[in-house]
């Protein structure tokens, strides 16, 4: 590295000293909020686990329970017979990654630039600019770290001009009560001679990196394994090391992190949306009443509303038309679609009926439109292709019969893998499905079992008479109804779900096709086993065409 | 002889318009069937099938008849079907659609206990444009002969301005007012294996005339075939026929 080099990357890196990226790591995160769901005492060892290559590994684990020896990475049977009183519980990551969204969305009280990466259990902020209305950049530390406190979480705080820096001491040096501050005017003149320079800065940056692990460059896990069995397992060596010889031996990704750790390589943060309210009003001097002032009053709303959002070219999936009345009432309707919108068309025939229903009382004086779960859309002239699509079609009949009849009673069915016969199909409201269900069609030739056409859910009880315990049965007996069975295919035996089988009343079904003497096919099943000696309980499960 | 001849003449020109399937007509491909329909089953209309609850025959001959329906439509031409979410005939089972050639995807389930929201329900499915049929399970609404005319009515003219086609389904029910009546039942039908097949008897056709018989479904090639033109099964026994034959009746 010549001198020239060196010199232009403490310009790049000067350009962003006064960035003040704040990490919080927050490691019992996911374990706090599945022991405040479950209702576990709070001082209780408790451990998250996860499938990984179909073995169950702690991914999670609260501080008592690391203090008696487990930790992440461990296997759930090690973690068992260690430490048998702690409480285990599955991960969900899902629900991790929308608590630390709501937690980078509370941040926005320090600064509106914030985000997560719920990979790492961690939400940042960028307090540069926005710092000083909390006193600098310690006083937003310490307040940071009070207000965590006080909501019984324990986040490890970093800050740094860089994400990289900021991430590597939060996760590997910072200490809960104890926030890192690398950052700012307080650590410019504070740190050695050379204070407030940008070289000395760099150097106390350094200083405080360097004796931390290599695992705080957020490398994949071979580049670790490699750095290793080079010996190289701080970061003070590494950063001694010509950047040549590293991507030779170890690829491109290294000296990238290498260099976003001091800020002399960018980094994309992608912060939390402000999401800005879609929202137009009208007022009147005199307040309206009557259906055909009312449907105008919807129709100026849904004009307004659409002009909006085309301008900032959006397109919205709910639709909230809402009325003051002059006594100081107010009502509103909700209207949910299917695919995001913004034309006028689709919104005025879904609130056609509206304004019958509006009670005006003595009149309305005020009235909005608000929209809703916003997404961005092109505007109408970009798209060539304007003839509706089927699917654009069938969405449309889901938001009309939706607004007609509630979205809770439009349904379709969904596929499940499940053997179960009650449980390989699910009915979802169709406003809640994002794409269509997808169905195996098996054809003609298909060896699969026979499946009837119409499902008895619950199976309803039958008696049946056989002329064996193990054979088809012969006479049906079903509300009040005698059928002679004249033919029989089966039987085809399904078992209950082998991880219930702890439950007594779970049994294998022995599912027959039979043909009355009037020709009605029926899915009959027995509950039981006869040959295990267990109670047979004829069940009548559908009907065949 | 000339009598005789003239007499075929005039006969042949009265079924002329019955040998080729007319325009917004659906064929069944079974001669009488489509002659007695007046070239096949009409589309963009309201029909009506009754049956018993207690089998399959309602649903399985709908949706044979959905199958060379949509045949030519776009495959993704949503089915709506309106019923009460309890039926005592249990459920659609979208498995056994499959198995039968019929993509459960296409199903779009309105699930409305209340007959008339139900029917209005169908009458706005019929009014929206790319839906491939409406089926609605509302026969309970036949006990009130004033609403059941009234309803019949309203379905069939909003089938006709849509252009979609309509299915009534009843246990039983009075057919004025509809395209079409159809009282559906269960047959075992000898040597079809365990292929679906009805006794389907049409009570009532607009314009045309009653017919009964059996047909049997080939569910993936959507063919029905009339099961007294099929050549008789050598071992069938006469008198099971003519029990079948007397349960159509």
């Amino acid at each position: 590295m010549n001198s020239e080099s060196e010199d232009s990357q403490t310009l790049v890196a000067g350009r962003r000293a006064d960035r003040q990226l704040v990490c919080v790591y927050l490691p019992e995160l996911a374990v706090h909020q599945a022991g405040r769901a479950a209702g576990w005492p709070d001082a209780a060892p408790a451990a998250l686990w996860q499938l990984q290559q179909n073995r169950q590994i702690l991914a999670c684990v609260s501080r008592s329970a690391g203090a008696a020896g487990l930790s992440v990475g461990m296997r759930l049977a090690d973690a068992r017979a260690l430490l048998p009183e702690a409480v285990f519980a599955p991960f969900d990551p899902a629900a991790l990654a929308g608590l630390l969204d709501r937690l980078a969305r509370w941040a926005w009280r320090y600064s509106p630039l914030a985000g997560s990466d719920p990979a790492a259990s961690l939400f940042w902020i960028e307090a540069g600019g926005a710092s000083h209305l909390q006193g600098g950049p310690a006083a937003l530390l310490a307040d940071l770290d009070n207000r965590l406190t006080a909501a019984g979480l324990s986040g490890h705080i970093a800050m740094a001009p860089c994400y990289g820096a900021a991430f590597a001491l939060a996760c590997h040096a910072a200490r809960p009560g104890q926030p890192i501050c690398l950052s700012g005017p307080d650590f410019a003149s504070s740190s050695g001679s050379l204070s407030g320079s940008l070289s000395g800065r760099r150097r106390a940056l350094i200083a405080a990196l360097s004796p931390l692990p290599v695992a705080a460059l957020r490398l994949e896990a071979d580049i670790l394994a490699g750095l290793a069995q080079a010996g190289l397992h701080k970061i003070g060596p590494l950063l001694g090391q010509k950047r040549a010889s590293l991507t030779v031996r170890f690829g491109p990704q290294l000296v990238w992190r290498r260099d976003q750790l001091l800020g002399d390589r960018d980094e994309r943060l992608q912060p939390l949306p402000v999401e800005q309210p879609a929202l137009v009003s009208r007022s009147w001097a005199e307040p309206i009443s009557g259906p055909e002032a009312l449907a105008q009053m919807i129709t100026d709303l849904i004009t307004d509303m659409t002009g909006l959002m085309a301008r900032r070219q959006l397109q919205c999936r709910l639709l909230e038309i809402g009325w003051q009345r002059v006594d100081g009432q107010c009502g509103s309707q909700h209207f949910a679609l299917s695919r995001p919108t913004r034309a006028a068309s689709l919104l005025r025939r879904l609130t056609a009926d509206l304004a019958c229903h509006i009670d005006a009382g003595f009149g309305i004086e005020y009235g909005w439109a608000r929209a809703g779960r916003l997404s961005f859309g092109l505007p109408e002239n970009l798209q060539l292709d304007r003839r509706p699509s089927p699917s654009s079609l069938l969405d449309d009949l889901v938001d009309h019969l939706s607004a007609r009849l509630g979205s809770e009673k439009i349904r379709r069915l969904q596929p499940v893998r499940q053997w179960q016969p009650d449980k390989a199909q699910q009915s979802l409201p169709a406003a809640a499905l994002d794409q269509p269900p997808l169905w195996a069609l098996p054809g003609p030739d298909s060896l699969s079992a026979p499946r009837p056409l119409r499902l008895l859910s619950p199976p309803e009880q039958l008696e049946a008479t056989a002329l064996l315990p193990d054979h088809a049965p012969r006479l049906l007996r079903w509300r009040g109804q005698n059928w002679v069975v004249q033919r029989a295919s089966g039987p085809e035996r399904i078992g209950p779900p082998w991880w219930q089988t702890s439950q007594p009343a779970r049994r294998s079904t022995d599912y027959y096709r039979l043909e009355t003497e009037n020709g009605a096919r029926l899915w009959v099943g027995r509950h039981g086993l006869p040959e295990r000696g267990e109670q047979a309980e004829w069940v009548l499960h559908g009907f065949f065409a | 002889m000339d009598r005789k001849a003239a007499f075929n003449a005039l006969k042949k020109q009265i079924l002329l318009p019955f040998d080729q399937p007319a325009a917004g007509r659906m064929a069944f491909a079974v001669d009488r069937l489509d002659q007695a329909l007046g070239g096949g089953l009409a589309k963009g209309r309201a029909h009506l099938v009754t049956g018993s609850l207690l089998d399959g025959a309602v649903a399985g001959f709908l949706l044979a008849v959905l199958g060379r329906l949509l045949a030519g439509a776009s495959p993704q031409a949503p089915v709506v079907c309106c019923g009460s979410p309890r039926g005592l005939a249990g459920q659609l089972y979208g498995p056994g659609l499959a198995q039968l050639g019929f993509d459960p995807a296409r199903l779009v389930l309105v699930c409305e206990s209340h007959p008339l929201r139900g029917m209005g329900a169908a009458e706005e499915a019929l009014a929206c444009p790319g839906v491939g049929a409406v089926i609605a399970d509302y026969g309970m609404l036949a006990s009130r002969p004033d609403m059941w005319q009234k309803a019949a009515r309203r379905l069939q003219l909003a089938a006709e301005q849509g252009g979609t086609t309509a299915f009534v389904t009843a246990v039983s029910a009075p057919a004025a007012g509809f395209e079409t009546g159809w009282q559906l039942a269960a047959a075992r039908l000898d040597g079809s294996g365990w292929q679906p097949g009805w006794s389907v008897a049409l009570q009532h056709s607009r314009g045309g005339r009653p017919w009964s018989g059996l047909l049997s479904w080939q569910p993936h090639s959507h063919r029905f075939t009339d099961i007294k033109q099929a050549s008789p099964h050598p071992l069938a026994k006469p008198g099971r026929k003519a029990r079948a034959d007397r349960q159509a009746a």
